[in-house]
């Protein structure tokens, strides 16, 4: 939990930054955009536990101050060991759908994002199991899963910030929560690992992600929404 | 903007509450449910001397001599049958049972287990009269599978 802990810090300090930075009510008109990153804890976790590895992007299309399209495509690959079986699934996902910016529409806010993000998430992948070994009253027995096509459909809520630190280049996080909706997989088809969603473990799945990004400016700024921006 | 707050901090709760590791608190192993009943009557009952083992595993009883009013055998992952010896006093008779064993994922932390899909029960008619199949679905649980009247 201490990573958790250090990414609540994080956050709240670049969103305290961010309050404290905007006081005047400048309303400006957001330009269109076109953004493209990664996502870095991915990779960086690879480094620590090489069971697991997952590597995603993140396209957005800034529609206006407020409401951005998403596109995150990615390929995951994990390996799961315990004592009595030895779990492997790989494959690719896509996840798409809006973010949704919180901050008003002023000078020194336009340019950052903190809000939250709502997605759809298609994963394609396959898995098998090996080495599945059950104990009983018989003796000992072992099967294994052949390698298996699953596909599996799931939904995201995100909360997140992302703050320009350099000219047009964002870093930022998000925590997200996912839930399945739809699996092909079935009794012991049935996925331990979703590429994409992560563990079945539990009806709620926690994610954290972190984000190096650059933006892309278009065209000229969209017009800010007619209501007041709020206070 | 005031939104944000509240809803971060709902994230992170949820978020610190969904990384607690999980252990496997599930029952893992589907035993054969068997109740004992009268064959007069149709009265549940309870056996007082009653000694059950795998065919081929007599060094290793699932019962001895005990007093109980049903049983829970344990069927063979590895085959789609598999026959107990049933001792009641010094009656013995021999029940065989055929099954289609089902593999399902249970979760990470409790991993694969065995369902069964009870198809037939054959068996010696010494001390017991009938057995009827209640559900054929055996899977971990106290739900009764059998019937057994004497």
């Amino acid at each position: 939990m201490k990573k958790t802990f250090r990414f609540s810090f994080s956050l709240i300090l670049i969103i305290c930054s961010i309050s404290m930075e905007a006081q005047e009510a400048d309303t400006v008109r957001a330009r269109p955009s076109i953004s493209a990153g990664i996502e870095a804890t991915g990779p960086a976790m690879y480094f620590l536990d090489d069971s697991k590895y997952n590597f995603e992007g993140h396209l957005s299309y800034r529609l206006n101050y407020k409401y951005f399209l998403v596109i995150e495509p990615g390929y995951s690959k994990y390996n799961f060991e315990k004592y009595n079986f030895n779990y492997n699934s790989r494959g690719f996902f896509m996840r798409l759908g809006t973010d949704i910016g919180l901050l008003e529409p002023v000078a020194t806010k336009i340019d950052h994002f903190a809000g939250i993000g709502l997605r759809y998430g298609i994963s394609v992948f396959n898995q098998e199991a090996a080495g599945i070994i059950s104990e009983n009253y018989w003796g000992e027995h072992t099967s294994s899963v052949p390698s298996n096509r699953v596909h599996a459909h799931f939904l995201e809520l995100q909360g997140g910030v992302k703050a320009e630190v350099f000219n047009n280049f964002l870093i930022g996080w998000a925590i997200k929560l996912r839930t399945l909706i739809y699996s092909s997989g079935k009794d012991e088809m049935k996925p331990a690992y979703i590429p994409g969603m992560g563990n079945t473990n539990s009806f709620i799945i926690p994610a954290v992600s972190y984000y190096f990004i650059y933006r892309f400016p278009l065209g000229a700024a969209s017009d800010v929404s007619a209501s007041s921006p709020e206070k | 903007m005031k939104l944000i707050y509240p809803l971060l901090t709902g994230l992170l709760v949820l978020l610190h509450l969904s990384c607690t590791e999980q252990a496997c608190d599930l029952d893992t192993e589907a035993f054969l449910n068997a109740g004992f009943y009268s064959a007069e009557t149709a009265e549940a009952i309870s056996l007082d001397s009653l000694t059950i083992y795998g065919i081929n595993r007599e060094d290793s009883l699932i019962y001895s001599m005990a007093n109980t009013g049903k049983a829970a055998l344990p069927l063979d992952p590895s085959g789609e049958s598999c026959s107990f010896i049933i001792k009641n006093g010094d009656r013995t008779d021999t029940l065989s049972f055929q099954y289609i064993p089902e593999m399902i994922f249970l979760s990470t932390a409790c991993g694969y287990i065995y369902n069964y899909r009870l198809a037939d029960v054959i068996y010696s008619l010494n001390a017991i009269e009938n057995i009827l199949i209640l559900n054929e679905n055996v899977k971990p649980g106290d739900e009764e599978n059998i019937q057994i009247f004497f």
